[in-house]
């Protein structure tokens, strides 16, 4: 009986200790003293351009019944390397930097005029964070955009968040990358990289959209500071670590359009003219269909590009009361050549400033050495030069 | 030989034994290894590790089939003498023992770098050495209990990781295949020889095994569907990171959080990494199990309790020595003592295919 009992002592404190330990119970910190970082900015210091200069945007929970919204401290220091900036932030407040809940970095527009790489590698080696956390470039500086008031939530990070990490599918208008996907393009052999570029909009000027986005107050709060929302449609080149060129919105949403399926998704068709009349068209695709595939034809690189977009027309500028009776479901075909015209010349615009920049953003050099090993070493320097497009796009309505 | 005796295992034990505990210590730092190792071939590299060690589980077999279920310390002795077996049973036991450090070590560190936020001390891993000294203090039917309720955690815990991760994994990221060349993959076979040699533990559970009816039938596969997880799970490691394998430390945290449902309802992939995290604390208590019983072999003693515990705390006091030095212990392991791995994880057992002594009397024994 008595060995028995003192079994069951040992595997209740054996559980005991397991619970401990897998709960991090050994190593818990004061959450008084911790600083939950929500994001990450980094600019070039002001004082010495060779150092870095950190903000971060911390979340500081609230208690239900006193408040139900988010409240935020922005805090900034400078150092030599980014960790050495974070870790002075930790001296000046007594605060342990929690990186465990920050899901967004944010490069200041002086950082795309250095290796973005060198700052970014500490996040993809540090196991503080989590690699999957989002990675943008913004116009100005990022303490100024983490700072920024907006009438989306009162935290910005988190406003910037919901631009960057839309319904998964639902969208396609930006080019999200995490610090992961940004790690393997610039250790890639093309060391090419992108990220979204973000631009803080006045509330009430964002295009196409009102100053009572959701819900929140338009023009001054509090201070008197303007609100602002946030445009991700652009997208920064990197390579070798720096900024090369810019995708704009037309080529970001056809270069998403290629990568990933995506339905909800909407695209404009300007001026398409039938009987004699110009229509603007918003077409809602539903879903679809590309493939890449780079063959070597005779010595020469052809990258075959077939995209099937299926999609029906949401919107459009101008009607006339014989066509109201027609189905949405139903594109007309001047549309439909009109968008795949556009297609085209976004995805000949992408593939040019590839070359120009010598950033990969197809990421061609990964598939000519994956499929078309034997001739990676001839083609590889000059692949973007030597590249024929062939393209085949259809977009597709109700048929 | 009774059956039902509770003190023995089953076939079926067996097969799930290779199921629970096998696949669980190859997923913390040898993707990390391997990558460093072979590249973008590493998934071939585990696949070679796997056949070898299928050979070794075949070679064991034949024995057990030879002797009907015979120790293998008594086909040993029967065959070399007390004084062989002695010397082959210490060299087994640098074997588990060395091979045990690498897998408490990773594990300890995976815990310590990815579930602490800040420096753990050294007492925070002790309560596993607590619980590797009370497994190896109990018969060996305790670990055949153990698999029949842990294989479920291993398999439920790699399914929800690996689908989680697969539609993040760009498979066509390892070709062209074979590029890395017949050298780094061998070369990554070699340095992976300390997390294999799982077919070793069926020498030493034979004598515990009754023979039993198409038992090879049942048991190659189940091995080779323990064997599937680890090369799949490199097939992901290196689809989802590739220019950067060489340098994701813990792959089994990395693997799942880039997935949608992750970014959308927070890290339940930890649910699967605890389950893993279970069954991994049982497996890399093995290798000490066989080692505390290549002990209890020579010396003939019969407190188990104290050799237990004795040899967990000799692993205890080695892992606290060696804290500041893991990457040198991991050099020395994928380097030049993986051909001492080799040897006790693969030669020896395909030399013990000829031992034959004894084995006809075993046989009318059996009858």
């Amino acid at each position: 009986m008595r060995k028995k009992t003192g079994v069951k002592a040992i595997f209740l404190g054996m559980l005991f200790c397991a619970l401990l330990y897998f709960s991090n119970n050994f190593g818990l910190i004061d959450i008084e003293k911790t600083a939950i970082i929500t994001a990450v900015g980094i600019d070039l210091s002001e004082k010495d351009p060779e150092e870095y200069e950190v903000t971060v945007q911390i979340a500081i929970p609230q208690a239900s019944a006193t408040s139900q919204d988010n409240e935020k401290a922005v805090l900034s220091a400078e150092g030599a390397t980014v960790s050495e900036a974070l870790h002075q932030i930790g001296d000046i407040t007594g605060w342990y930097p929690n990186l465990s809940f920050c899901n967004l970095i944010v490069l200041g527009e002086e950082m795309l005029a250095v290796d973005a790489n060198v700052c970014l590698d500490y996040f993809a080696k540090t196991l503080k964070i989590q690699y999957s956390a989002c990675v943008a470039a913004c116009e100005g500086k990022a303490k100024e955009l983490l700072d920024a008031i907006t009438p989306l939530d009162n935290i910005s990070s988190f406003a910037i968040q919901k631009i960057l990490l839309k319904n998964p599918g639902m969208t396609s208008d930006v080019a999200t990358v995490n610090i992961k996907n940004f790690s393997v393009g610039y250790y890639s052999p093309s060391s090419s990289a992108y990220m979204p570029y973000i631009r803080a909009v006045p509330a009430g000027r964002a295009d196409g959209q009102s100053g009572e986005t959701g819900g929140g107050q338009s023009g001054a709060q509090g201070g008197g500071e303007e609100e602002k929302v946030f445009d991700a449609s652009f997208t920064a080149l990197f390579k070798d670590g720096f900024f090369v060129g810019m995708l704009d919105d037309h080529e970001t949403k056809t270069f998403n359009l290629l990568k990933e399926s995506v339905k909800e998704n909407f695209l404009i068709v300007d001026d398409v003219e039938i009987d004699g009349m110009k229509t603007d068209y918003l077409l809602n695709v539903t879903h679809n269909r590309c493939k890449m595939k780079l063959a070597v034809e005779n010595g020469a690189p052809v990258l075959r590009v077939d995209a099937r977009i299926f999609a029906r027309v949401e919107d459009r500028s101008t009607y006339e009361k014989r066509e109201g009776l027609q189905s949405n479901a139903l594109m007309p075909e001047a549309v439909a050549r009109k968008a795949e015209e556009n297609f085209v010349k976004y995805l000949s615009s992408i593939v040019k400033k590839s070359r120009e920049s010598g950033c990969d953003v197809l990421e061609l050099d990964n598939k000519l050495y994956r499929f078309n090993n034997a001739d990676y070493a001839a083609l590889r320097e000059d692949l973007y030069e030597r590249l024929q497009l062939d393209v085949r796009v259809s977009f597709t309505g109700a048929k | 030989m009774d059956n039902n005796d509770n003190n023995h295992f089953r076939i079926r034990n067996v097969c799930l034994f290779f199921i629970a505990f096998l696949p669980a210590t190859k997923i913390f730092l040898l993707p990390h290894v391997l990558a460093r190792a072979a590249g973008a071939d590493m998934w071939i590299s585990a696949a070679v590790n796997v056949v070898l060690d299928a050979i070794t589980l075949f070679s064991a077999f034949v024995l057990w089939k030879r002797y009907g279920g015979k120790d293998y310390y008594e086909i040993l002795t029967l065959n070399i003498g007390k004084i062989g077996a002695n010397i082959v049973y210490a060299a087994y036991f640098f074997y588990f023992f060395f091979k045990a450090f690498t897998l408490v070590n990773e594990q300890k560190l995976y815990v310590e770098r990815t579930l602490y936020e800040n420096t753990a001390n050294f007492f925070t891993f002790l309560p596993f050495f607590v619980f590797c000294a009370y497994l190896a203090s109990k018969k060996i039917f305790v670990l055949g209990r153990l698999a029949d309720i842990m294989f479920l955690c291993t398999a439920i815990g790699l399914i929800i990781l690996y689908a989680l991760a697969f539609s993040n994994t760009d498979f066509t990221a390892v070709l062209p295949v074979g590029a890395s060349g017949a050298g780094r993959i061998l070369k990554g076979s070699f340095s992976a020889l300390n997390w294999f040699g799982d077919g070793v533990y069926l020498f030493f559970l034979m004598g515990s095994v009754p023979p039993e009816k198409r038992a090879l039938g049942k048991l190659l596969p189940s091995y080779f569907a323990a064997g599937l997880f680890p090369v799949l799970c490199m097939l992901m490691f290196y689809g989802i990171f590739s220019s950067v394998a060489v340098r994701q430390e813990f792959a089994m945290t990395e693997i799942a959080k880039y997935s949608v449902a992750i970014n959308n309802i927070g890290r339940f992939d930890y649910v699967a990494i605890f389950a893993l995290l279970f069954t991994g604390a049982a497996a890399m208590s093995l290798p000490l199990y066989f080692a505390t019983e290549c002990v209890l072999k020579i010396a003939g003693i019969e407190k188990r309790a104290y050799v237990a515990a004795a040899v967990s705390a000799a692993m205890f006091a080695l892992v606290t020595l060696l804290r500041e030095h893991y990457a040198t212990a991991l050099d020395i392991t994928v380097g030049a003592t993986a051909a001492f791995y080799l040897a006790m994880g693969n030669v020896v057992p395909l030399l013990s295919l000829f031992l034959k002594r004894g084995a006809k009397h075993a046989e009318e024994n059996g009858r």
